[in-house]
């Protein structure tokens, strides 16, 4: 008893491990763990066969290659879509960069209770299936009498990521500081000035954040590009194509570059808008 | 502006009338206030009084209703904030987070189109002035509390306001920072000789910092005068109360000698009073006395000085401080009193279930109810 007491590495010995043990989350860090590994199952299968040399889609591995990623990046079919989802995704950010931030200014200007009242309208679109705005778009479109492209989708893209946007600038500007404002104000600037100074470099980082999201959004979408783009065919569209004709090699590599696009402008996106609050 | 003759004629600040309202709400009523030149006036009330209001109308944040606002003689009731020679020291400072420390206080100065080597001088002496040279570089964000009070301060002062308005701006600070921030604020205003309007629910700060305080209460401005007025004359219950701890004393007089009343004259009991309006025997009055001017004397030990007005008790509670004690005091006449001294040898001697004189000079006590208002 006084020998293992004596070399015992720590003060209470076994019981405290086994408490230790107990307090150690195991049985939730292997829950987690089946949930992640469901979660990107998919993905991780997409990337793995991009590589693939072989175009079988089956194990085992032929062997490492990028002939897929050649192919795609010298067919100029998928680098004409490329280019057009590029102009997408960044004329959908410009518009809704723009409009959330007016929007997102105005509605300070408007009495509280009405202001959560417009608020909620704003964010239900994010509640109505995409499906139902490409429709309805494609009907209006067809009203009004414009052709079906590229800039027909744009503005469907605007339209479904401007909720995205408002609500995102109209959080940041919640937390914003209007004292600030009138600091500048007492110090000698125009509204203008203090505009330019304080409000817009300050909320700036946000309104960037919401930008590359809805850059995401847009290079994400297949359903409103589907009823509005016409033959002008984006990145997804492309893809859709190919599934129709037979799973296709090339499409884990066009995959893969979306995602990795997708992906790097939301990590973008949530890292701006996390810096941009004080 | 060049016509320096022009502020001395003119007092710095005079507001007239001024009324302000939020809806229903009547925030500032019928206030008439002159501060003068070089003063360092403070605006004391509780929280929803009306100072904060009054202060952002100086400012121009805010119009008054009724009434006008002049600044060294120019009414500048309507005039916009960024016109006017005014600048504000805000209760959460209000930096500009995105700019370092030199932008925050140059940001004035940039706007005047002062050249640039004019801004970089006079902000750098500003930042010693108010004790944050060497600082220039920092984001303003990665300041401490202390720190963003000065930068505010060196900020609102580089424009060399006709007057500097501060806005409770030691509220968010530690109590010894607090403290030593009060001496160096009233230290650099007497350096500069700028005009402060300051704004606090804190009277000891208000008096500790003031040349003349006026203090307010559901928007009405009750006094104005120099802080020792305000504590040993207060104008009404209400200031009187609110600048310090009061023995309420009600009392029937009992004898008139000439513009003194005598009350309970007895073995251990004397309590002496001005009467300046002379009064009748009979009358209920009631007297008001500052804890600190309540002496305790051990019974057995008391010598029975006739000019003293005193009245026995007991001691039912010692409350130590610090640097004071208190003690509460039963006394069958009067009720609770409390009584507060420096802790020395004295006061640890006095405990509870004591037999006690508690005794007071009668010049120490005033009447409470009464006019005596002090407006300048």
């Amino acid at each position: 008893m006084t020998a293992t007491t004596a070399s015992a590495p720590s003060p209470g010995g076994w019981r405290r491990g086994l408490a230790k043990l107990r307090r150690r989350p195991v049985a939730s860090a292997g829950f987690v763990g089946v949930v992640i590994v469901y979660l990107f199952a998919p993905l991780i299968v997409m990337v793995a066969f991009s590589f693939n040399s072989s175009p079988r889609l089956s194990f085992p591995f032929a062997g490492l290659s990028l002939r897929w990623y050649e192919e795609i990046f010298t067919d100029t079919l998928v680098l004409r879509a490329f280019r057009r989802s590029l102009q997408a995704a960044v004329v959908t950010a410009g518009i809704t960069g723009v409009l959330g931030l007016l929007g997102a200014l105005g509605i300070l200007k408007i009495a509280k209770r009405a202001r959560g009242f417009i608020l909620a309208i704003s964010a239900a679109p994010l509640a109505v299936p995409g499906l139902l705005f490409a429709i309805g778009l494609a009907i209006m479109y067809r009203q009004i009498g414009i052709e079906r492209s590229i800039w027909a989708a744009n503005l469907g893209h605007a339209l479904i990521a401007l909720p995205f946007v408002f609500l995102v600038v109209g959080a940041s500007l919640e937390r914003f500081r209007f004292t600030l404002i009138e600091a500048a104000q007492d110090l000698g600037a125009s509204r203008w000035h203090a505009f330019r100074t304080v409000t817009l470099p300050l909320v700036l980082p946000a309104v960037l954040g919401a930008m590359l999201l809805a850059a995401a959004i847009s290079i994400d979408d297949f359903v409103i590009a589907f009823f509005t783009a016409g033959q002008d065919k984006t990145l997804p569209l492309i893809m859709y194509g190919r599934v129709l004709k037979g799973i296709d090699p090339t499409l884990n590599a066009i995959g893969t570059v979306m995602l990795v696009l997708t992906t790097s402008l939301a990590f973008m996106a949530a890292r701006r808008t996390t810096i941009g609050e004080r | 502006m060049s016509d320096v003759s022009r502020y001395t004629e003119h007092p710095a600040i005079r507001l007239d009338g001024v009324t302000k309202r939020f809806g229903a709400v009547l925030a500032v009523d019928d206030v008439t206030l002159k501060i003068e030149e070089g003063e360092f006036f403070s605006l004391l009330g509780p929280s929803g009084c009306g100072k904060t209001t009054t202060l952002r109308m100086l400012a121009g944040f805010e119009t008054p209703d009724e009434g006008s606002v002049y600044l060294r003689g120019e009414d500048v009731t309507l005039v916009q904030p960024n016109k006017r020679a005014t600048n504000m020291v805000f209760q959460n400072y209000e930096l500009f987070p995105h700019m370092t420390v030199f932008n925050n206080v140059a940001y004035g100065l940039k706007l005047k189109k002062v050249p640039k080597r004019e801004i970089t001088e006079r902000v750098n002496d500003m930042l010693e002035v108010v004790g944050v040279g060497g600082l220039g570089k920092r984001a303003a964000d990665q300041l401490s509390g202390g720190q963003q009070q000065r930068v505010a301060l060196a900020r609102a002062l580089i424009n060399r306001p006709a007057v500097l308005l501060l806005d409770e701006p030691l509220s968010a600070l530690d109590v010894k920072l607090r403290k030593r921030m009060q001496l160096e604020l009233k230290s650099i205003q007497e350096t500069l000789g700028t005009t402060f309007v300051y704004v606090t629910h804190d009277q000891e700060e208000a008096l500790l910092m003031s040349d003349r305080v006026g203090i307010m209460n559901e928007g009405v401005l009750l006094q104005v005068a120099a802080p020792r007025t305000i504590y040993e004359q207060p104008a009404d219950d209400f200031v009187a109360d609110f600048v310090g701890t009061l023995n309420e004393l009600t009392i029937r007089i009992e004898k008139v000698e000439g513009e003194r009343g005598l009350v309970a004259s007895g073995d251990q009991e004397r309590i002496w009073m001005d009467l300046p309006g002379g009064g009748t025997v009979g009358d209920i009055v009631r007297l008001a006395v500052r804890p600190e001017a309540l002496q305790l004397t051990p019974r057995r030990e008391w010598d029975g000085s006739p000019d003293l007005s005193h009245t026995s008790g007991t001691v039912s509670d010692v409350i130590y401080l610090g640097p004071f004690t208190q003690f509460l005091v039963n006394s069958e006449r009067l009720g609770r009193m409390l009584s507060q001294r420096v802790s020395d040898a004295e006061a640890a001697a006095i405990r509870p279930g004591m037999q006690v004189i508690v005794s007071w000079h009668p010049d120490t006590a005033f009447m409470l109810a009464g006019p005596a208002a002090d407006t300048r």
